[in-house]
């Protein structure tokens, strides 16, 4: 640990913690304006967001210390992936820290809590909600490990911090068929995760629909606005993973200072093309059915086994 | 060695004295026997491991005709320690939990053989030992399950199948060692070991699998599974996390064995086989754990779900052996064998508490519980800590242990080439899509099981269970967090046991402060810091919203978006919260779903009555055991019309045979 990792990873908890409400901002922006409305101010979530933590917060009776623990547990969780990824260096804080798989079952524990909020309070809704949120994980798991594996064969590990500083020595990996494939998989495990359009729709209360809402359905107060910034900040990191496997450059590696300052920009500029692109997609496409999600998830799933497979004939 | 007769002499006086001794005092001197006795076994099994020393031992007066021969390595030491650890926390919950169960002397009394027969398993070195001792074991395990006959018709059903299965797994298992003995006069595994690399490739390989099944059947993989999920939650708790946690593991030990030191060189696609079946195990186990609703029987599948997992590893690693690549098969096995430590003290802690969920409530179905984290907030806990360990959450032991098989999997791909790359990577898909799947099935455990609303009159008045039993479960709890916090001291324990298996080659890992580091494969993980910086980042934002925030929580109704919520009945149930992954998966589990709907008399448009049922049932009992068991019925039925009660026909058959017999030997 030195001052300059110290630093990158307070930097990058700062940066995710103020870019993930503004990135929902101009996401709901575009979204808007692509739909020909004017839409609401880029800064409105952090309104939205000022606003929950002043409101009044109300918990069922049937609720148990879950319902209290899992949004605190979930931006916890989402804080140790900030601090041991490399989003704006790849100077790891701590040596043993940054492994992928580590990073994908530590995401899992905020999910998992937020599956039994769903079942605390007793009600159908929750149940519904959790019970969905959990069929999609588990139909992604396969196609997320599998291009966990994809990602890291060139590189020999599956530190994230030594894939990425891989990629920016070989560039010519970054745009070989496996990569690619592999980057598209795990793009699509994302949206299944984050609960975007073509897996959920965050903008509705559609009961029949909806599958992330329904779960948070009787949080409020701070814990909703917990909620809604832990989901903000997973959805900004996971893009800026995905950002740095697919276009590292920009990124610090040799611990210099202006490097890091020009790299928080440089990763601005990423987060905003890359946000574009969600909602670009957001706009075009329809919600799939619940039951059609699988097939997407088994498309992914043959992309990363097409990615490992394409990595040793070529 | 020594120690360990000693350790069965504590063994056989406790169980002994539980028939003589009065009531008062029968159970706490025969749990405190078993206690002793896996504290023995303990500490001679670690003594082992570390020193790396194998001692023997050789009678020709025990066992007529053949003799004992028993040798215990530091590989069947890990074996025994996981088993001694197990009984130890389970001798402590049996004070508990024998007294509310059953008042009869059989279980207490057989007990101890169960646990000795499952450390005498690893250390025989010769067939009739082996087969001696693997008998007894099937023996006591039988008896073990039909405790409760006497109040569960199911019981003496799944002993049928549980007896039937295991002496067809041990007439394989003693064909498959008849083979490869061929070349020799002895029977020791030292001679076999010589011998066997004279048969020929038919012969290994007939050896090979016939031993893999008889290996695998004890350890519950599909399609060989069908007796596990009957026998595993028909036996008392206690009995069912000793089978799940420690007896499965011999099934896996006998795979490595035959694998990796009976047959010396082996065949590539045997293991190609062998990561099939795994795979297909833990995907089969993982689902039927996720739609079944029974505690017992879901753990008893995810049992299955593992043990796959175990397989897939253990396949990786045999076929990276045969491709000289010794090294990363050295890995790849202490995965395997870390795996199964982790599993075999989370599996316990499952059971144990489902034991004392059933000793509270009086029931093991979900969708009769609901709301007990409220009212056993103890129990519910270590149940918690036990499904996050199997959900291989960090920071808990299941997260460290499928790390390890994650990345050995992931090496095991880099070096293999063509096909056995392609077999590993299957493997791989299967490791993820059971993992989701387990999470899953957790999930609805605890959510459905321990949050919500009691759902039955038993769950509402349920009561916090002996501090005996408490006591045992805290101690696996606690166990599940140190293996998954510290996870270098345990690997490089299994990297101990797991030495002889690949003498010549040595991996150079660095296990500073518990972490696991491997600098010439750039990996490395350090649970330990995880959760230092969880905790920081956890207290640091309470501390804020406390700071922030001076406002009270306000306790209302469940709002549910304006509806009046007051009956129970209206919650998500285990079988709701499945029914996304039954409709996926349909064509595998086949579910039996009946939609009945009664109209009044006078108009078809008002429902009288909706009656739904879902009973979701073991695919492959159905579709392969069933007609199996039809066939061999009819044919009996047939055979026994021969039979007819005639002496002089019986005399005739009798000579027609003999008259074969000449003919065919001449």
């Amino acid at each position: 640990m030195t001052v300059f990792s110290f630093t990158t990873s307070l930097l990058q908890l700062i940066f995710i913690l103020a870019c993930a409400p503004l990135l929902n901002g101009i996401m709901l922006k575009l979204k808007a304006r692509a739909e020909r409305r004017v839409g609401p101010p880029i800064f409105q979530t952090f309104f939205d967001l000022a606003k929950l933590f002043k409101k009044e917060r109300l918990r069922s009776q049937n609720a148990s210390i879950f319902s209290a623990l899992a949004p605190v547990v979930l931006i916890s969780s989402t804080v140790v992936v900030i601090i041991v990824s490399p989003i704006l260096s790849t100077q790891e804080l701590f040596k043993t820290s940054g492994d992928l798989f580590a990073i994908v079952f530590i995401l899992l524990v905020g999910s998992l809590m937020i599956a039994l909020l769903g079942l605390d309070p007793g009600t159908p809704f929750g149940g519904l909600g959790s019970s969905r949120a959990m069929t999609i994980s588990s139909l992604s798991e396969p196609a997320l490990l599998v291009s966990i594996v994809a990602i890291s064969i060139q590189a020999k590990s599956t530190n994230l911090s030594t894939i990425v500083s891989a990629n920016l020595s070989h560039p010519i990996w970054l745009v070989s068929p496996p990569h690619l494939l592999a980057i598209f998989a795990l793009l699509i495990v994302i949206f299944a995760e984050a609960g975007r359009i073509p897996v959920d729709n965050p903008a509705t209360h559609l009961e029949l629909t909806m599958i992330y809402e329904a779960m948070i359905l009787e949080s409020s107060g701070e814990d909703l606005a917990l909620i809604k910034l832990g989901e903000f900040m997973r959805f900004t990191l996971l893009l800026l993973i995905v950002a740095n496997l697919f276009f590292p450059f920009g990124i610090d590696t040799q611990a210099n200072w202006i490097q890091l300052i020009l790299s928080s920009g440089i990763s601005l500029i990423k987060l905003t093309i890359l946000g574009s692109l969600v909602t670009l997609l957001e706009v075009t496409q329809a919600k799939l059915r619940l039951f059609r999600v699988p097939e997407l998830l088994a498309g992914a799933f043959v992309l990363a086994v097409l990615a490992v497979i394409s990595e040793f004939v070529a | 060695m020594h120690l360990l007769f000693y350790s069965f002499l504590v063994g056989s006086i406790g169980s002994f004295a539980s028939l003589v001794l009065t009531k008062k005092y029968r159970n706490k001197f025969a749990s405190f026997c078993v206690v002793l006795e896996g504290l023995i076994c303990s500490y001679e099994s670690l003594s082992i491991i570390s020193s790396g020393k194998t001692t023997t031992f050789n009678s020709n007066q025990l066992l007529p005709f053949f003799g004992i021969r028993l040798s215990l390595d530091p590989l069947s030491a890990y074996f025994i320690l996981i088993t001694s650890l197990l009984a130890i926390a389970v001798g402590i919950y049996q004070l508990g939990y024998i007294r509310h169960s059953t008042k009869a002397k059989t279980p207490t009394f057989i007990y101890p053989f169960f646990f000795t027969s499952m450390v005498l398993v690893p250390i025989s070195n010769s067939v009739a030992t082996f087969m001696a001792s693997w008998e007894i074991m099937a023996i006591t395990s039988i008896l073990l399950v039909l405790t409760d006959h006497a109040k569960n018709n199911n019981s003496g059903h799944a002993t049928q199948w549980y007896a039937l299965m295991t002496h067809l797994g041990a007439a394989s298992i003693f064909i498959g060692f008849l083979i490869l003995s061929l070349g020799t006069k002895h029977q020791q595994f030292s001679s076999i070991v010589m011998s066997s690399s004279s048969l020929s490739t038919i012969e290994k390989s007939l050896a090979f699998f016939l031993l893999f099944i008889g290996f695998a059947s004890k350890a519950g993989a599909t399609p060989f599974h069908v007796w596990l999920p009957r026998a595993h939650p028909q036996a008392p708790s206690p009995v069912s996390a000793m089978m799940s946690g420690a007896m499965v593991n011999l099934g896996i030990y006998g795979i490595i064995k035959t694998g990796m030191t009976l047959i010396k060189v082996s065949e590539g696609w045997w293991w190609i086989v062998v990561i099939a079946i795994g795979t297909i195990s833990a995907i089969y186990g993982a689902l039927q754990c996720v739609t079944n609703s029974d505690i017992k029987k879901l753990l008893a599948y995810s049992t299955i779900d593992n043990v796959g997992l175990m397989i897939i590893g253990i396949g990786a690693s045999g076929l990276l052996a045969t491709a000289k690549d010794e090294k990363f098969a050295l890995f790849m096995i202490s995965g395997v064998l870390f795996q199964m430590l982790a599993h075999s003290i989370f599996k316990g802690l499952l059971f144990l508490s489902a034991g004392s969920i059933q000793y509270s409530t009086g029931s093991l179905n979900l969708d009769q519980l609901g709301g007990l984290l409220k009212k056993i907030p103890l129990t519910s806990t270590c149940l918690l800590i036990g499904a996050f360990s199997i959900s291989a959450l960090p920071p808990f032991s299941g997260f460290s242990s499928e790390w390890v098989l994650f990345e050995g999997l992931f090496r095991s791909i880099l070096h293999l080439s063509g096909v056995n790359r392609l077999a590993v990577l299957f493997g791989l898909s299967g490791f993820a899509l059971a993992s989701g799947l387990t999470a899953t099935a957790f999930v609805k455990t605890t959510g459905i099981g321990l949050l919500g609303v009691a759902r039955s009159s038993h769950a509402e008045t349920a009561k916090e269970v002996p501090p005996t039993m408490l006591f045992s479960t805290f101690l696996l709890a606690l166990s599940c967090l140190v293996i998954g916090i510290v996870p270098g001291y345990f690997l490089k324990l299994t990297m101990k046991s797991s030495q002889l298996l690949f003498p010549a080659k040595k991996l150079s890992p660095n296990f500073k402060y518990g972490s696991i580091d491997l600098p010439n494969l750039a990996t490395n993980i350090d649970p330990l810091l995880l959760l230092v910086l969880f905790t920081i980042a956890l207290l640091m934002i309470l501390l804020l919203l406390k700071a922030a925030i001076k406002r009270k929580v306000r306790i209302t109704n469940s709002w549910g978006c304006g509806n009046e919520y007051s009956n129970s009945k209206t919650q998500y149930t285990a079988t709701s919260f499945a029914e996304p992954l039954q409709r996926v998966f349909a064509d595998v589990i086949r579910p039996d779903q009946d939609l009945v709907v009664s109209h009044v008399e006078e108009s078809r448009f008002y429902v009288n009555n909706i009656t739904y049922s879902n009973l979701s049932q073991d695919s492959i009992e159905r579709f392969v055991y069933v007609p199996i068991k039809r066939a061999v019925t009819t044919w009996g039925k047939f055979a026994s019309q021969m039979q007819n009660g005639s002496t002089h026909r019986y005399l005739s058959l009798g000579f027609i045979v003999l008259l074969i017999v000449i003919l065919v030997l001449s």
